[in-house]
């Protein structure tokens, strides 16, 4: 333990338990760790854990873009009141999500994913910074999309940094919304409320959060979301017209509280079957294929890094040496 | 053994190439050809004429050599496999015998990317043609990789439904290829690209294993980004689960002109910010504006009548004309590029589409917009008249070959902060080769693809063909120099390799340990991407 600590020099101290911590303060920083770590045998996890603490940078907000450079120890909820004085937001992610560095965010089980307008999802960032196992720099393009090969940012999102490790990404931003709205409907079963959602979210519904309930034989949904003024008109007048063609109408009931739980991500399947069995639910980044859902339900925890499957666990050979730790 | 074998659609314009031009097959694949029958149950060919066939996909580079009687490089067999086990079973010979393998969609790639630059096998996967029925609950459709464009498209229609993915190519490629080299349709914007429409995929990889990817949610790392877009270098795509959508209920058109094109895209930009979702949006340059017409719908066609000395002349004589005119006007490509000053408008089509009332609402808030940006209103005509020209653009390119010209399109993706520069520099770069026209389409909130159109000339064939390699060359250095990516939606194939390793910077050695993984013998489409045989 001493002569790794010695061998890492400056980037490395003691931790509260004992045990070595890697913390760079830039990406050469890690990079050089990542060496040192291979010529000695070591592995993170096992012989010293990695902290991104000092990697906390916000770069220039590009404005027409709306992104921005941001380090991988940066809180999304820090960056989000960041964002907030240039106009912009971070847009709608799960409470639980706000809580996670930028790294734990798009490393861990969420993989870096959010909705988009229309239900698709995509990644937070449009850019990734990363260190490789051999320590060499990953870099992706800028450009809104691309078709020149494979994605290699694939290697970091949601790899548990097991095949890359993040140092910076670009992220996306959206207008920090005029207005945020809510509506309270009532359906009458359970798939006709998943009908009614995913049709408007493929319309272009956006919303930020769901509480849905049911009672009695029907199901009380509240709907929020929030865009510019004229847009959560629209937004509002679209929900209805998908409410009302699966036999829904509006609702007077008020706010409630929705059931605070471990985050999974689900499938509308299994989000209709929660709901069938009785319990209330509350959805988060919401697309056509899952959601971030809270309360009984089926799906994959969010909360911890779950098991590979064994073709993603063929990548690790990627890492010869598991210097980033081999299988998780 | 065929004597003489003539291009299929090419061969009465610009004559026969002649058998000496393609070479024997390569005795390793001769060799193999028992156990290659025995994998695909006797479907395969070392036929010149099937061999000839493959041998290109649509690289205008392809048009230029057989202009001059030169051929690429063929496979020296094809084979149709109909399972993934005969897939597999190909790949399994091709290890033992270290033979190239080139999975083969259609053929409607630009790139090269089926070049048999190394020889070997083409797997030509055509045959995975199954369409699965809709599960209208996941809103998804099973397809084979081998499915062509329009058949899925008018398959999905007759039962409600729509991909949303209509490329330019739609007549003439497979869900396979698309999928291969990250393909985007003309309605993108609303519906995304193939990537977006993927939920799983199967592939066959380059050490034979058969791989199916989950669809969400599960743990760790997603495969299916690192196998999209490679091009046949890591797998062969035998299908994939696709998310599907209803038919739209309605559609609304509105055309635009705007005093300059940095008018235009501040527009787009704003279109996006503000959260409308239009399926097309597409602004032209002022030289393409000028072009694309004053937006009338393509009107009644008059049924064939019998042959007239005027329609003699118009087949004949004109084309002999515009060939000259042509030849020699492109052959100075800066002089007509500076005309371009004359002109300023800069035409923009919007499509909205899905929810009626939906659609008009975006509509009208998007007219808006553009009114306040001081655009003219156009109303609907500029965009119905592309809805029903919107394939016919691809289909020109062999007609300004056959004039002795070079044309080809080059399509990239920038921020916004850098698209206004991306274009003025390829322009500035390409325009002492080709003449340039350019539109931006494919937009997101934060930025949008351009995609450029060249058409050159030359003395002869020789300065020809330098001439469209010097575009090449200017034309992507200048986009990547001023911020723009290598490819938005046409992928790498040869083309583009270089440029695309140059861009990866050290992560180019990341690419090259994924194909050592899943390509340990480097048979799977050797050479493209860059990735070395």
């Amino acid at each position: 333990m001493k002569g790794l600590l010695e061998a890492l020099g400056p980037v490395a101290r003691l931790g509260t338990d004992g045990g070595v911590v890697l913390e760079p303060s830039d990406e050469r920083g890690l990079t050089d760790a990542l060496h040192v770590l291979a010529d000695q045998g070591a592995r993170l996890h096992r012989d010293a854990t990695l902290s991104r603490a000092k990697l906390t940078d916000v770069g220039h907000v590009q404005t027409k873009s709306m992104t921005v450079d941001v380090g991988a120890g940066v809180v999304l909820q820090h960056l989000e009141d960041r964002l907030r004085t240039f106009g912009l937001s971070v847009g709608p992610l799960s409470p639980a999500a706000m809580h996670l560095t930028l790294a734990e965010y798009l490393e861990g089980p969420y993989a870096g994913l959010r909705a988009i307008p229309g239900g698709r999802l995509e990644p937070l960032c449009t850019k990734l910074f990363a260190v490789l196992p051999d320590g060499r720099r990953l870099e992706t393009s800028d450009a809104p999309r691309s078709a020149a090969g494979p994605d290699l940012s694939a290697l970091v999102l949601g790899g548990h940094g097991r095949l890359g490790l993040v140092t910076r990404a670009r992220v996306r931003c959206y207008p920090l919304p005029e207005a945020d709205v809510r509506a309270t409907f009532s359906l009458p079963s359970p798939a006709a409320f998943v009908t009614a959602l995913t049709r408007a979210i493929a319309d272009g519904l956006w919303p930020w959060r769901v509480h849905v309930d049911p009672r009695s034989g029907r199901v009380v949904a509240e709907v929020r979301w929030a865009g510019t003024a004229h847009g959560v008109e629209r937004d509002r007048e679209l929900l209805a017209r998908c409410v009302d063609a699966v036999g829904g109408r509006p609702s007077g009931d008020t706010e409630r509280e929705g059931p605070v739980s471990v985050e999974h991500e689900s499938t509308w399947d299994a989000v209709r079957k929660g709901l069938e069995a009785g319990h209330a639910l509350q959805l988060f980044r919401l697309s056509l294929g899952t959601v971030v859902a809270r309360g009984e339900v089926g799906g994959m925890p969010l909360d911890e890094a779950g098991p590979w499957t064994s073709l993603a666990g063929r990548l690790l050979a990627l890492d010869p040496k598991a210097v980033l730790g081999g299988f998780p | 053994m065929v004597t003489e074998a003539r291009l299929s659609g090419l061969g009465t314009r610009w004559g026969a190439v002649p058998a000496s031009a393609l070479p024997p097959p390569r005795p390793a694949v001769v060799a193999a050809r028992g156990a290659l029958a025995q994998a695909v149950a006797g479907r395969l060919s070392f036929q010149d004429f099937d061999r000839l066939s493959y041998a290109r996909d649509l690289w205008p580079l392809a048009l230029l050599w057989i202009r001059q009687g030169k051929v690429p490089p063929p496979p020296d067999a094809i084979v149709w496999p109909s399972t993934e086990a005969q897939v597999a079973e190909v790949v399994k010979v091709a290890r033992k015998e270290r033979l190239a393998l080139i999975p083969y969609g259609a053929g409607s790639g630009v790139c090269g990317g089926t070049w048999a630059i190394h020889g070997g096998v083409t797997l030509d996967l055509k045959r995975f043609d199954t369409i699965g029925p809709v599960d209208e609950a996941q809103r998804a459709v099973d397809v084979g990789a081998g499915v062509m464009g329009e058949t899925l498209e008018r398959k999905l229609n007759s039962r409600g439904w729509t991909l949303g993915h209509f490329p330019s190519s739609i007549y003439c490629s497979s869900v396979g290829g698309w999928i291969a080299a990250r393909s985007a349709g003309q309605l993108s914007s609303r519906y995304g690209k193939i990537e977006d429409m993927v939920l799983s995929l199967r592939a066959v990889l380059g050490t034979g294993e058969l791989l199916a990817t989950p669809e969400r949610p599960f743990s760790g790392p997603d495969l299916a980004p690192l196998l999209i877009g490679s091009e046949g270098t890591l797998c062969a795509f035998t299908g994939a689960r696709l998310r599907v959508f209803p038919l739209p209920e309605g559609r609304v058109f509105h055309g635009f002109e705007f005093a300059s094109v940095a008018a235009g895209l501040e527009a787009i930009r704003l279109i996006f910010r503000e959260g409308l979702r239009p399926a097309v949006v597409r602004l032209y340059d002022p030289f393409d504006t000028a072009f694309v017409g004053k937006g009338k719908p393509r009107g009644h066609r008059a049924p064939p009548t019998a042959p007239s000395k005027r329609g003699a002349l118009a087949r004949s004589f004109l084309p002999m004309m515009l060939r000259q005119v042509t030849k020699q006007t492109l052959g100075r490509p800066k002089a007509i590029n500076k005309l371009q000053g004359v002109f300023s408008k800069s035409r923009l089509i919007l499509m909205f589409e899905g929810d009626a009332k939906r659609a008009e609402a975006e509509d009208r808030a998007a007219t808006s917009l553009c009114r306040r940006l001081g655009a003219d209103d156009l109303g609907e005509a500029p965009g119905r008249a592309w809805l029903a020209k919107r394939y016919d653009v691809s289909y020109r390119m062999s007609g300004l070959i056959d004039a002795g010209t070079f044309a080809d399109t080059m399509e990239i993706a920038a921020p916004w902060e850098r698209v206004q520069e991306v274009y003025e520099r390829v322009h500035a770069a390409a325009s002492p080769y080709a003449f340039v026209l350019c539109h931006f389409s494919h937009a997101y909130a934060d930025g949008c693809s351009l995609y450029f159109s060249f058409v050159g000339s030359g003395a002869d064939e020789q300065e020809i063909e330098q001439r469209y390699h010097g575009l090449w060359r200017a034309a992507l250095a200048a986009a990547v120099t001023a911020g723009g990516n290598v490819s938005h939606h046409h992928g790498v194939g040869i083309l583009k390799a270089r440029a695309m390793q140059d861009a990866l910077g050290e992560g180019r050695h990341a690419l090259a340990a994924l194909k050592a993984l899943f390509d340990p013998d480097g048979i799977m489409n050797p050479g493209k991407l860059g990735l070395a045989p």
